[in-house]
């Protein structure tokens, strides 16, 4: 049998190709159902969940690792009274229409403040960077258990075949981004890991810089005759169809994905106003190259990417708060605008959910006393949505006095997390895994509530 | 009662006319997984959401909604009939019952409402067969489930051997192994290479390899920054074991209690290491008490996982839902780990006590020729101390005419630390009065000069209070004897500094360095500094003496060692105010640091500048002055022996010499003393903890309930005999009463062997997990490797020998469409190698693989950046290893628990920071990645692709045909053999037409190419090889 006979055998296999490309979930989480006769639970669920009606098809999740100092960006603590206290330091001003306050530091978002839904009154369990990283990404913050972008992987698929569902920027530790006990397709695929240098990082061996292209494709294209006929062998055993297409999607992902990476094709103005390239290494501010990140988020979201990941390090401002955190806000400022802009040009934003925070906030600074040094605080900090179906140039939530913690709405990530996964019309309590024993999901077994206030 | 509606009563008729037709059924494989899924959690063990005071799990209690054969009269079916508000299950718990199921209960109590208990909690049983063999015994229930009761014929010789090769090595067989099994037609051909492979050292790295997922093995420590700890000695020891066919039962007691077992070999505390594999912390804002919890829970949950087959750490905070396992019945299994002497706060540099330390074999065998030789060298010492009375006499009678060598009567001394202790923890200070010094940090005397001084190791440093109050315009001198340290830099010797007030105060520093002197209102505005060109000796006592004349000026300091002024260079001298602070004087150290290293005596202090005379005379005095001016009969046996000493070491050549050489053979054994590596063992408190259910399984939340250490209700008491303790807990597991534990075991080798396990639930032998495949075959394995001696080699290689195992994989569409999982075993298993056996296999038919046993981890290519870790500074770093160790085995690759090598864990290798008993096996397109494109593979293809050209045959056929067995033990088909020479061609013309790429290609990797063959060439059989190596028979055991 040559190539061409091959390949022509292969034709009665079209139904199953089309179906899967079909398919809503995506091709990953169909075949594996199909291919490892895995329990059908999750399927049944997907069906239930899935008549819930979804205001966003997307997540751009925006994690800030250290704490943002909540105070001195979104949550606006002016003084009160006669006695000096603890709050904002940086001058705010009201933006938009809305007329919702944003510190001085961020001219750039401000701009965007009716398109922002802020929570003031998030809180978490515990001050401690490395477990409440991973609360933030999995619900959990002792154990190992997957992230939120490979449940919503694992609940929906990806959009576009030629690449993975789940993509992490400038990625922070493999915890964060790893599906655990769901299937291993569903981990985030990483783009960059921490310090590396974003322009050169790519898909971990996704680049056969070895091989010309075309070379490559002839290697595969023989590669899969000779699977075929293993095939034929075989009697059509699902298992090695499942491979070869597998195969197939690893080529294209090859194509694919490197044409996102490669910013040739965007303007000297776009790069300008994403400040790619721009890094900044201020004190605890790493130069993460936050510009081509968000350029990056665009273009995997315009690709149907279901969940892009964007990082940046640095928020843990202890000492030096004013300097670093300057630095830290004028990193995001510029890129993120330019994200929320061209989203909402290219009418992405409607469906696309921007969500922006760290793993806790930053007491505030006392005006005029001297001190330049914060700590952590876990008891009150903000996060803002924007997209996606949330309600624009709104506030929810409040601290206390001083910013002190959450008094009024108050949203635990895994609030946060119903929350979002009811945006793309998954339910918190229905998107679970059997394993070990017992039924799993993103927010554990306690009680989590949608916060339906943030919707339009 | 609710009222039936005509539907539900035709359902019901249906239902019993059905009954008649169908099988029966069977309590534990039908019925209690719906009761257990659909019931369970409202009337279940949990007491807490107990509802209607109802249990579904106890037979008694399901009496009352139970009428045996009659299910028109029992409210259980009632009410799952039902459509008013008393349906079950209710509609807001979001359960219901599938057609099938409501079919299935209907008929259950058609049939009589036939009740057993749980299958695995009863001990298994051998039922009785006509076969010997275990073998035959596999091969006969098999056949009772499966079509016609036939088995597939047997796979071909190639498939066998690479087959059982895979299995039982982790490797692919060699062609000389291939060529050799296909040549032997005797009866018993594969018997023997299943004996050989049995007894191949490869055999153990395989077998652990699976067991390092269950043990949770890793090279750090997982929590925070995620730091190295050396724990390569138990994965080495788990692989002997292996190896030596150490029977499960006592593999598994060293395991979980080798620290216990009286009169324990190395390897059985070794292996006592299993359950310090946990995931450990030592994070600064952590609650240790939070972590130490968790490692017990960890620990529960890995015991009961690995040996129990049960989700025990559901019932952590409350009962279980599913399972007879009570939260009580949680902490006593707890209690058993409570106890553990290992803390909350662990570290992320090494091991962590309690350890164990292992000698190196090869130091050992050198240790006694060494230790003889110090013996000998110390019975010299002991002769020349006798043989040399006579000269030590008249010794003494020369140097006492003259006092001045002994004691120089020196005005002005007030302050003068001796350290003539040598024992406990304060020096005294004598002139004018006594004052006691505190030695703070490790106390360390050592042998002087003469008697004794104090060693100091960078936290040491001795508080003689606040004395000698010098002010700038005083004249003073202070000084000793000292000996730094090879290689340190400054440090006091002594000072009376206050650091935190702009340094006010004086001292002396110095080290293997220069010396300086400081005299301090407030640094460096208003001070005085000088340092000395020249350095002190390391290792050699030195006599250093500052002089200051109160002038407040540089040039008013002299700096004297061994009697000579030595030059100094000025670094500050404007000081203008005082210099007296409050702080205490220190030896050894300023406040609060600035720490000197290595030896101090004999300091002292004067109240006026010495004259460079007499700091000479200092530095010439008879050390042992003091004890000469002792009248002879009155000197102790300590002092004459000082006095002996003293004279042996400095007046006699041959003395120093042998003490040199004492000292050098001393330092050697100590040396090769020094323990290769440390494990870290499990270990119990003196007095263990109590223990209390801990409300909602929250650490901080203990209630007032104690409890006492001991095993779940629903399992056989522990055995009278038995300690209750960890010792008492492993060896119940291996009571011959024990229901789970070979159940359990066995159905891990099965799974190794045939892809899937008996019961497909390997960590669940619950009522959640999956009812067996093949009950009785299961029991009867069970039980016959218990009755073994817990024989793994044995058990396995009846597995290998029965007609099950050895079925071609291969089959017709209808029948594999009617069993995809292969459940019933009516052909052999295919699947997907894991992804450390993808890995060796291109190692070995590359050539590239090194072979060696056992050792610390090795990182072999991995991208630079992937350790790095978010908010954390000063994390180790990954580098990449070089040579050898790029080519091991995978068993010994590096395992960063937070960041595994990442072409293992896209193949399905779990992290290892918890316990799995079972790999995922996915396929997603990365993996495709990883074989194509990865370094790793890319120049096992190059290397193949040598080893290819290297064949005696010239003719490209004969080379792919080589080329291709060796990857899949078989010969290609003429088609096959078409397309790869079709690819060969194209790729020539690639290459031919593109050197470049040629070289590009050829340059990946770090072995050395055999530049003898024509780059182009050499490219184009890469491609060859790599297409090869990526086959889907390459990567899959048929």
């Amino acid at each position: 049998m040559n190539i061409n006979q091959v390949t022509n055998s292969l034709n009665h296999r079209v139904s199953r190709r089309s179906m899967l490309q079909n398919a809503s979930c995506g091709f990953g989480y169909l075949a594996l159902q199909a291919l490892c006769q895995q329990n059908l639970r999750a399927s049944e669920t997907l069906a239930t969940s899935h008549l819930k009606v979804a205001s966003a098809k997307r997540v751009i999740f925006m994690c800030m690792s250290g704490g943002p100092a909540q105070m001195d960006t979104f949550d606006y603590k002016p003084q009160t009274g006669k006695k000096p206290h603890p709050g904002s330091v940086y001058p705010f001003q009201q933006r938009g229409e809305s007329g919702m306050w944003i510190s001085d530091l961020l001219p750039q978002i401000a701009k965007h403040a009716d398109r922002l839904c802020v929570i003031n009154g998030m809180h978490a369990d515990t001050g401690n960077h490395a477990q409440s990283f991973l609360q933030m990404h999995t619900g959990e913050r002792l154990r190992k258990r997957p992230s939120i972008g490979s449940w919503i992987s694992y609940g929906l698929g990806s959009e576009n075949r030629n690449l993975p569902g789940f993509i992490s920027l400038n990625a922070a530790k493999p915890s964060v981004y790893s599906s655990e006990f769901l299937p291993t397709e569903f981990t985030g695929t990483p783009i960059g890991t921490n310090g590396e240098n974003m322009s050169q990082a790519t898909i971990r061996d996704i680049n056969g810089g070895q091989l010309p292209s075309s070379a490559q494709r002839q290697q595969l294209d023989f590669l899969q005759a000779m699977n075929r006929r293993h095939l034929a062998d075989r009697n059509r055993d699902a298992k090695l169809e499942g491979v070869i297409e597998t195969m197939e999607l690893a080529f294209r992902m090859q194509g694919s994905a490197q044409e996102i990476l490669n910013l040739n094709n965007e303007t000297a103005a776009t790069l300008e106003r994403y400040r790619v390239g721009k890094k900044l290494s201020v004190g605890t501010c790493r130069p993460t190259d936050f510009g081509r990140q968000c350029l990056l988020a665009r273009r995997f979201i315009e690709s149907g990417v279901r969940f892009v990941e964007v990082n940046h390090g640095g928020w843990d401002q202890h000492k030096n708060h004013r300097r670093d955190l300057e630095a830290n806000c004028e990193t995001i400022d510029a890129p993120i605008a330019a994200l929320l802009e061209d989203l909402a040009a290219r009418g992405l934003l409607d469906e696309t959910l921007i969500v922006w925070g760290g793993e806790f906030g930053r007491p505030g600074l006392v005006p005029e006393d001297g001190k330049d040094e914060t700590g952590h605080n876990e008891k009150g900090f903000t996060f803002w949505l924007a997209g996606g179906g949330t309600k624009a140039g709104y506030v929810h939530g409040k601290t206390s006095q001083s910013g002190a913690k959450a008094v009024e709405g108050k949203v635990h990530f895994r609030d946060l997390h119903a929350t979002i996964l009811h945006a793309l019309g998954l339910s918190h309590q229905t998107l679970n895994f059997d394993h070990e024993g017992r039924t799993h999901r993103l927010t554990g077994p306690e009680e989590a509530k949608v916060v339906h206030d943030l919707f339009a | 009662m609710p009222r039936f509606t005509s539907a539900v009563v035709f359902l019901l008729l249906l239902a019993s006319a059905y009954v008649q037709a169908e099988d029966p059924i069977e309590f534990d494989r039908d019925i209690r997984p719906i009761l257990s899924d659909k019931c369970y959690y409202c009337h279940g063990p949990d007491h807490e959401h107990r509802e209607a005071d109802l249990r579904l799990d106890i037979r008694e209690q399901t009496e009352a909604v139970l009428t045996p054969g009659d299910s028109e009269h029992s409210e259980i079916i009632i009410r799952i009939l039902s459509e008013d508000d008393g349906r079950m299950p209710p509609v807001e718990s979001k359960k219901s019952l599938t057609t099938e199921e409501i079919k299935k209960l209907t008929q259950w109590v058609q049939q009589g409402a036939k009740w057993s208990e749980h299958w695995s909690f009863t001990p298994p049983r051998k039922n009785e067969l006509s076969a010997d063999l275990a073998r035959d015994v596999i091969d006969d229930f098999v056949r009772r489930q499966t079509p016609e009761n036939q088995l597939a014929e047997q796979a071909a010789k190639e498939t066998l051997i690479r087959r059982v090769t895979f299995d039982l090595t982790g490797l692919p067989p060699t062609l000389e192994e291939i060529d050799e099994f296909l040549k032997d037609n005797s009866a018993d051909a594969f018997e023997q290479v299943v004996d050989r492979l049995l007894q191949s050292p490869r055999y153990g790295q395989r077998m652990t390899l699976a067991w390092l997922d269950a043990a949770r093995y890793g090279d750090t420590s997982v929590y925070h920054a995620d730091g190295p700890r050396n724990m390569w000695a138990w994965r080495d020891a788990i692989v002997d074991a292996y190896n030596q066919n150490m029977p499960f039962s006592d593999f598994s007691i060293a395991q979980l209690a080798g620290d216990l077992v009286p009169d324990a070999t190395e390897q059985q505390r070794i292996l006592a290491g299993f359950n310090r594999n946990n995931g450990t912390t030592d994070e600064g804002g952590a609650i240790a008490e939070e972590y130490r919890v968790e490692y017990v829970v960890d620990r529960v949950k890995t015991t009961s996982s690995v040996w129990l087959g049960l989700t025990m750490e559901c019932a952590q905070c409350h009962d279980h839902k599913y399972d007879p396992i009570s939260q009580e019945d949680y902490y006593r299994f707890y209690a058993f780990f409570n106890a553990s002497s290992d803390g909350g706060m662990q570290t992320r540099k090494g091991n962590a006590a309690p350890l164990l330390e292992i000698a190196d074999p090869a130091n050992e065998a050198k240790l006694p020729s060494v230790k003889k030789a110090r013996e000998a060298t110390e019975k010299a010492i002991a002769e020349l101390e006798q043989s040399s009375n006579d000269q030590l006499i008249s010794w003494i009678d020369e140097v006492t005419k003259d006092s001045q060598t002994i004691r120089p009567n020196l005005d002005g001394c007030f302050f003068r630390a001796a350290f003539i202790e040598g024992e406990g923890d304060t020096a005294t200070a004598s002139l004018p009065s006594e004052v006691s010094g505190k030695i703070n940090g490790k106390t360390q005397w050592t042998p002087s000069r003469v008697d004794w001084g104090l060693k100091f190791d960078g936290q040491t440093f001795v508080d003689f209070g606040k004395i000698a109050d010098f002010e700038r315009t005083d004249a003073f001198s202070y000084g000793g004897w000292i000996k730094p340290r090879k290689g340190s830099g400054q440090g006091a010797v002594l000072a009376k500094m206050d650091n935190s007030n702009g340094f006010r105060g004086y001292d002396i520093l110095t080290g293997a360095a220069p010396v300086s002197v400081h005299l301090i209102h407030n640094w460096p505005g208003n001070a005085i500094k000088v340092t000395t060109k020249k350095k002190l000796v390391a290792d050699k006592w030195q006599h250093v003496m500052m002089t200051y004349d109160g002038s407040s000026k540089a040039s008013g300091i002299h700096i004297y060692v061994d009697g000579k002024d030595w030059e100094w260079k000025i670094e500050q001298d404007g000081l203008s105010e005082t210099i007296r602070t409050e702080k205490t004087l220190l030896v050894g150290s300023r406040h609060p640091d600035s720490r000197f290293k290595g030896e101090i005596d004999e300091v002292q202090a004067y109240s006026r500048a010495l004259t460079a005379e007499e700091t000479k005379i200092l530095s010439e005095i008879t050390p042992i002055g003091d004890l000469l001016e002792i009248p002879f009969e009155k000197r102790s046996e300590p002092q004459q022996l000082a006095i002996r000493r003293y004279y042996l070491r400095n007046e006699h050549e041959e003395y120093s010499s042998l003490e040199e050489q004492l000292q050098s053979l001393t330092s050697q054994i100590s040396e090769l003393s020094k323990p290769m590596t440390s494990v870290m063992v499990m270990g119990d408190m003196e007095s263990p903890r109590e223990t209390f259910i801990l409300s909602r399984g929250a650490y901080d939340s203990p209630t007032d309930q104690k409890v006492e250490a001991g095993t779940p209700n629903a399992l056989p008491s522990i055995s009278n005999e038995l300690p209750i303790n960890r010792l008492g807990l492993a060896k119940w597991l291996f009571q011959d009463d024990h229901p789970l534990t070979a159940r359990v075991a066995i159905n891990r080798y099965w799974q190794m062997l045939f892809g899937e396990g008996l019961v497909s639930t390997p960590q669940d032998f619950g009522a959640q997990g999956q009812f067996p495949s093949h009950p009785m075959l299961l029991d009867w394995l069970a039980t016959d490797f218990r009755e073994s001696g817990w024989d793994t080699k044995r058990i396995l290689k009846e597995m290998l020998m029965s007609k099950t195992y050895q079925q071609t994989s291969a089959c017709d569409p209808e029948a594999y469409q009617s069993d995809p999982g292969n459940r019933l075993l009516a052909r052999g298993s295919r699947f997907r190698l894991p992804g450390e056996s993808i890995r060796d296999a291109a190692l070995q038919v590359s050539g590239l693989l090194v072979d060696q046993y056992g050792g610390p981890g090795v990182k072999p290519y991995q991208p630079p950046g992937l350790w790095a870790e978010v908010g954390l500074g000063g994390n180790p770093k990954f580098v990449q290893d070089h040579g050898d160790k790029l080519y091991r085995r995978s068993l010994y690759t590096y395992w960063k628990r937070s960041a595994p090598p990442p072409a293992m864990q896209i193949f399905d290798a779990p992290t290892r920071e918890k316990c799995t008993v079972k790999r995922a096996r996915t396929n997603t397109p990365l993996q495709a990645l990883v074989t194509l494109n990865d370094t790793q593979f890319v120049e096992a293809a190059r290397n193949f692709a040598e080893r290819i050209l290297e064949n005696e045959s010239k003719d490209d056929s004969n080379r792919l045909r080589n080329g291709f067995r060796r990857v899949t033990a078989r010969f290609p088909k003429e088609q096959e053999l078409n397309v790869l020479l079709d690819l060969l061609g194209k790729a020539r013309q690639t290459y031919q037409a593109d050197q470049d790429a040629a070289a590009a290609l050829l340059a990946v990797g770090e072995s050395k190419r055999n530049e003898a063959f024509q780059a182009d060439e050499h490219a184009a059989w890469t491609l060859v090889a790599s297409t090869i190596l990526n086959l889907d028979e390459a990567l899959t055991r048929e």
